[in-house]
């Protein structure tokens, strides 16, 4: 579906148009909210769980993630960044896939840890499909075995800064 | 004329309540995170949430029923029209309903809601509102049992009515602390928050009878929440807790049920359906012994 840059099919219908005038109008402040209210979607692929365990870290009060307004959603629909971390199993490819397409417009992917990235230390086996960005489009990675918390929380604000790049241009 | 229109759009109707209401869930939001020793998010955050909502694309599952993009604009006007009938600072913005209409949708809104998680057809969705149809079931019994009291002891149904009565005459708390209670913790399981988030349950089914909802109508369902809060909250001041008759006393007591509702929400963890079902007809028992007093009185 050819999507404008507000993430809504334009097909010419009144309502459209309505809606259209009320983004340009609305712009400024909605790519502002955006950049300050990212909620994330944190799924492990398979793997060690180490990506995991510091993904996990930036939620908790050391790190708190939601002093930038964001929180952490167990739901592809409600979700602005998808945090993806662990090497990509045959299995969980279409669920991945699906998972990306549940997410609505805008959105940003993070691939966490050199598993997701380059399949890591899995990158000989029979059941690993790929490297994340084979399957669907990476905008941040963020490299290490696994990566500091503070390392996630960059890509995160780095995430957000894509934001911008997506939908101001 | 204008003077009513203006009641209920700008104050204390339409424009006060949306936005006292977004800056009531960011405190709530701000206290949680101090409460844990976090920094959490500024209190303007919710606004900031609900307009980013507002630009998201929307999903709608191809098994989707019919209400599935209708019912959250039913709950979110439901709420509103609840919103415009309670008392606000010794005020109420539409002169027109008692507290019958005003319990009809209170009722109404949530109901909206569970029948939107049952057209978008997701078991989890599905999960969600049924549990939260039990749950109404468990409440709202002690909501309008708890409710009557101050009717009854004022006899009136009009909320504005018992405001200004308290104002002459003390709190009604104070005479039916039972009543009060009770009622505090209908609000509490009526607002799905923590120890009643049964419905929505993030750890055991996803986001509970909103799961499929994104974009515009997810916006609308937190809305539908948020302004729950206020109104919960300044219906809890006009009739238990001695009223208000100007808008710096009206701020500072539902704030302080507000810190109340957070440190409930952050001390306790999450009831199993079952155990609100019992938790709340214990309740009722006790709500009712205050019934019998004021009508022994």
């Amino acid at each position: 579906m050819d999507n404008n840059r507000h993430g809504y099919a334009d097909n010419g219908s009144g309502a459209d148009m309505v809606k259209g005038t009320l983004y340009r109008i609305l712009e400024k402040p909605l790519n502002y909210a955006r950049r300050k209210s990212p909620w994330i979607l944190h799924l492990d692929t398979g793997g060690c769980n180490g990506c995991a365990i510091e993904t996990f870290a930036i939620l908790s009060p050391r790190y708190d993630m939601e002093r930038f307004g964001a929180l952490s959603k167990g739901n592809p629909r409600h979700a602005d960044i998808l945090v993806i971390s662990g090497a990509v199993s045959r299995k969980i490819k279409p669920m991945l896939k699906r998972i990306y397409e549940q997410t609505p417009e805008p959105k940003v992917v993070m691939a966490i840890g050199s598993c997701a990235i380059t399949k890591g230390v899995f990158h000989d086996s029979y059941n690993i499909v790929g490297p994340l960005d084979r399957i669907m489009p990476v905008d941040v990675y963020v490299p290490g075995c696994p990566p500091k918390p503070e390392a996630i929380f960059d890509g995160m604000l780095r995430a957000i800064e894509k934001f911008r790049e997506k939908v101001e241009k | 004329m204008i003077q009513e229109i203006f009641n209920i759009i700008v104050y204390p109707g339409l424009l006060f309540t949306v936005v006292l209401s977004l800056v009531y869930s960011g405190i709530l939001r701000k206290l949680a995170a101090r409460m844990q020793s976090r920094i959490g998010p500024p209190v303007w955050q919710p606004f900031l949430d609900i307009i980013k909502l507002f630009g998201k694309e929307e999903i709608t599952p191809e098994q989707a029923k019919p209400g599935f993009g209708f019912w959250p604009f039913v709950a979110f006007a439901s709420i509103l029209i609840a919103a415009l009938l309670t008392p606000v600072a010794g005020m109420v913005s539409l002169d027109s309903g008692n507290f019958i209409v005003l319990i009809y949708f209170l009722v109404f809104s949530p109901a909206c809601l569970y029948l939107a998680g049952l057209a978008s057809s997701n078991p989890y969705a599905v999960v969600g509102s049924i549990r939260g149809l039990v749950q109404m079931f468990s409440y709202e019994i002690i909501f309008v049992v708890s409710l009557v009291v101050p009717m009854l002891f004022v006899n009136s149904l009009e909320p504005l009515v018992i405001n200004n009565y308290q104002l002459g005459s003390g709190w009604i708390a104070s005479s039916f602390p039972l009543a009060a209670a009770a009622f505090l913790v209908a609000v509490l399981a009526k607002l799905e928050l923590p120890p009643f988030h049964t419905p929505e349950a993030h750890q055991e089914i996803v986001s509970g009878y909103y799961t499929e909802y994104s974009g515009f109508r997810l916006a609308l369902i937190e809305m539908t929440h948020i302004v729950k809060i206020f109104v919960l909250l300044s219906l809890a001041v006009a009739v238990f807790f001695g009223g208000s008759g100007d808008p710096l006393i009206f701020i500072i007591k539902t704030l302080a049920l507000l810190i109340l509702l957070s440190v409930i929400r952050v001390v306790l963890a999450r009831f199993r359906i079952d155990h609100v079902l019992k938790f709340c007809w214990i309740l009722g028992v006790i709500a009712l012994i205050d019934l019998i007093r004021v009508l022994m009185v």
